[in-house]
Formats: C-alpha cells, sequence, structure tokens
C-alpha cells in the first residue's frame, strides 16, 4: 500500500443522516483538489451512491466482484464525468448484506490494493460486523450524525462497539485482556471498568505491554465528527458533546469536529441527478464540503 | 433590546419596527449585513427578524450563515404577504418560547440514555 494513500471509511449509524451525499460530494471536492478519488459505495443492504451521480445503469456492480465475474476490485471502477473520481457502484443481489467472512476478506484485501490518494467508504446504517470492520480497516472515519439526539447516541455506541471489537480482534489469544474487556461490557456490574481510562489502569496491571498497546489504538484513531444538516450555533454544538463522550469514557482524544448546514440545495441536486456540489457550487453545503476537504488533505 | 430587524425595504422595514413598538417589544432595525452584525454584537438579542424581500440570495446565504456562527437560535423570516398581525404573533410566540437545551444538558441527558 503506498504510504501517500488514504482510506476514510464514511460513518453513520443512523440512517439518513447524509452518508451517501457527504460521500459523494467529498469525493468530488477533493478530486477537484487534485487527488486521486474511488468512492466505494458499501452500503450493502441500500446502495444509492451512484444514483447521486446520476448513473442510472452501472457498468459494473460490487455483485460482479462478490460473485467472481471479476478478478479484482479495481476492474469495476466506473468512470465519471470527472478525470480523477472513480466510483465502485454498491451491488443489488439479496443477501449481500451478510457477506460471508471470506468474501469480506477479499473484500478488505482489494479495498487496500485499490490505486488513489483517497478511498472514501460510504457505509451502511447499523453497526454490524460488516460494518464496523470496513471502518477499522480504514483507520479514519468521518462520524456523520445530525444535532438529534437519537443519531448522536447511534454515534457514541458505534464508535464504542468498534473499539471493543478492535481491542477483541488484537488481543484474540490474551485471555487475561479478553476477560477485562468481557467484563467491561457490563460496566453496571463493573463500575470501575465505565471509562476507557479505568479498563487502561486495570489492563496496565494485568499486561502493561498490551495496555500500551491499546493506548496507541487509541491515540492512533482519527475521526472527524461532521454533524451535518446544522441549523444554528446550538445544533453546530451538538458535535462538542460526542467529542466531550469520547474523550471522557473511550480515551479518544483526537477527534475533531466540521459541520455542513441544512441546505434544500441538496434535495434540488438529487432531483436533477446531479452532485450538489456541481449543481451548486456557491450553495451553503458546497461551501462547507470544500473546506471539510481541503482540511483533510 | 429583545429583536433586531433586517431589512433592506425601509418601509417594511419601519412598519415591522412600530408595530412591535405597539406591543412593548423593544427593537433596532437595521438595513446592511453590516450593521446587522453590529447590532446583534452589541445587544445579543433573543430574535432576529430577517426580512427576505429584495435581498439577493448571496445575502441571505450571508445572513444565515451569520444567525450560525453568532449563535441565534430564534428567526423570523418574512417575505410576501406582509402582514403586520400575523408577525406581531409570532414574534411573541417566538419570544415566550424557551430557550432550547443547552450543551450541558444535552451531554447529561445522552449521558443517561448511554447509561454512563
Ligand atoms: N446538509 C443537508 N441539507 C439538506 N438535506 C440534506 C443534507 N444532507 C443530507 N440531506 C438529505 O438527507 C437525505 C438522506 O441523505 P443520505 O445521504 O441518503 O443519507 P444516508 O446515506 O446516511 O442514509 C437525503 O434526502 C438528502 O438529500
Ligand atoms: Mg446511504
Amino acid at each position: 500500500m503506498e504510504i501517500s494513500k488514504r482510506i476514510v471509511a464514511i460513518v453513520g449509524p443512523k440512517g439518513g443522516v447524509g452518508k451517501t451525499t457527504i460521500s459523494a460530494n467529498l469525493a468530488i471536492a477533493l478530486s477537484n483538489l487534485g487527488k486521486d478519488v474511488i468512492a466505494v459505495d458499501l452500503d450493502l443492504g441500500a446502495s444509492n451512491l451512484h444514483t447521486i451521480f446520476g448513473l442510472k445503469q452501472p457498468k459494473f456492480r460490487l455483485d460482479d466482484f462478490i460473485l467472481n465475474k471479476v478478478k479484482s476490485l479495481s476492474d469495476i471502477v466506473c468512470e465519471t464525468h470527472l478525470k480523477n473520481l472513480g466510483i465502485i457502484c454498491g451491488g443489488d443481489i439479496p443477501g449481500i448484506a451478510n457477506l460471508d467472512y471470506n468474501k469480506k476478506l477479499k473484500l478488505i484485501r482489494n479495498l487496500s490494493d485499490l490505486k488513489g490518494d483517497f478511498i472514501l467508504l460510504d457505509l451502511g446504517a447499523g453497526a454490524s460486523n460488516n460494518v464496523v470492520d470496513f471502518l477499522i480497516i480504514a483507520k479514519e472515519g468521518l462520524l456523520i450524525t445530525t444535532p438529534e439526539i437519537p443519531s448522536l447516541l447511534n454515534v457514541y455506541s458505534f464508535i464504542k462497539t468498534m473499539i471493543f471489537r478492535r481491542l477483541n480482534l488484537q488481543f484474540k489469544k490474551n485471555n487475561a485482556i479478553i476477560e477485562l474487556l468481557e467484563q467491561a461490557k457490563d460496566f453496571n456490574a463493573n463500575p470501575h471498568l465505565k471509562t476507557m481510562e479505568g479498563f487502561l489502569t486495570y489492563a496496565k496491571e494485568i499486561d502493561v505491554e498490551a495496555s500500551k498497546s491499546i493506548e496507541k489504538i487509541l491515540d492512533n484513531f482519527k475521526s472527524i465528527i461532521i454533524v451535518n444538516r446544522v441549523k444554528s450555533e446550538q445544533d453546530a454544538n451538538s458535535g462538542k458533546v460526542i467529542q466531550n463522550l469520547m474523550s471522557q469514557y473511550l480515551n479518544i482524544k483526537t477527534s475533531t469536529i466540521r459541520t455542513i448546514r441544512e441546505d434544500n440545495n441538496v434535495q434540488i441536486a438529487i432531483a436533477k441527478m446531479k452532485p450538489v456540489i456541481l449543481h451548486a457550487p456557491e450553495s451553503l453545503f458546497a461551501k462547507d464540503m470544500n473546506i471539510i476537504a481541503r482540511k483533510l488533505l | 433590546m429583545d429583536v433586531v430587524i433586517y431589512s433592506i425595504n425601509k418601509i417594511r422595514g419601519g412598519i415591522t419596527q412600530k408595530i412591535l413598538e405597539r406591543s412593548s417589544i423593544k427593537s433596532i432595525l437595521t438595513s446592511r449585513i453590516y450593521e446587522l452584525k453590529d447590532a446583534i454584537l452589541k445587544y445579543k438579542p433573543n430574535l432576529l427578524v430577517i426580512d427576505s424581500k429584495d435581498t439577493i440570495k448571496n445575502e441571505i446565504n450571508l445572513v444565515n450563515q451569520m444567525v450560525i456562527e453568532m449563535g441565534i437560535n430564534k428567526v423570523l423570516w418574512l417575505s410576501d404577504p406582509f402582514v403586520p398581525e400575523m408577525i406581531i404573533s409570532e414574534v411573541k410566540e417566538l419570544l415566550s418560547q424557551e430557550e432550547p437545551a443547552n450543551n450541558d444538558s444535552m451531554y447529561e441527558n445522552l449521558k443517561q440514555f448511554l447509561n454512563l
């Protein structure tokens, strides 16, 4: 994998918070900044990334890869009207959402082999392993939320699930740590493990090396909380609430916050089957998106 | 100061201010973006009344952005038809509404939901 390549997962455990809209338009914004970008529709249950680009009948779909009709993922990258932007369209085979383990591994391997400066993963809703694992391999996540409480709650729970899964995978063979992780899941019975800080204190007593590598994992997880559909300062601030929770309870101190304003140009553009950033380049949405892209570089 | 009004139309702006005054609601009238900004900074109003008639889209975007950046929670947008009775009733309604929950209580709420 080239050093410069970055895989960024677009995560939003609640449906309809703007993952696909943001994936598509961020991909364009980055390619406008001269980056080679591939946007991948990994919403295995309800793919629709291609519709934002106005692609009615994509030439290839993820199915073709999953069903072994092509050798590698790079064979099914569809061109767009932008020179340095390709997309991998979602599949539509029933049951694809329950991707089996081997297929998932193959997909993950192929994702890492894609060529480009940015590989953006438009993920599905929910917090199943088939969603969480893609954030784990991406190493960078844009956590999309709206200012409403249900969405904020989902984002926090998702990150917690992801961290626990990540640690479970890492310490598969370390029984003591696995046991501690199990206990931490039920923090009513184990209030001392309610915070990651508490967890680390106990982990250190069991296994100093392990606790150090847990700290490293937490430090290395880069996340940007994107509050979408912001209508007021109050809304914009809801990102801080998640940030505080992540810092206080999960020891993730590296997150930053960005906001995207509510903008009805988004709906207008969808009706025209054109990405909003191309349809209305001066819109609030486009401006906010361009800022996010620039800061991502 | 309860309300800051923005209208580039002096007549409509003036009428709006008068009808508020009649209900003892103090307001200040602005007709330029920079005046609006200064007035918000100076008076920290509870409510903005923005008349979007004759205002170009760019300006509306600017005002929108300002509203967000300056943390104004309550905004009443006016356009046509211009009905003074309706304006006053909406202003009263908005002014009487409770402030939305602040960050701290949101944080506490989420913690309770998450059982933290
Ligand atoms: N900033 C925004 N302003 C207005 N509408 C938005 C904005 N972001 C997203 N939407 C709308 O929200 C809906 C859901 O967006 P979508 O990207 O499909 O969400 P997800 O992929 O998370 O399910 C779409 O109808 C889209 O037009
Ligand atoms: Mg989607």
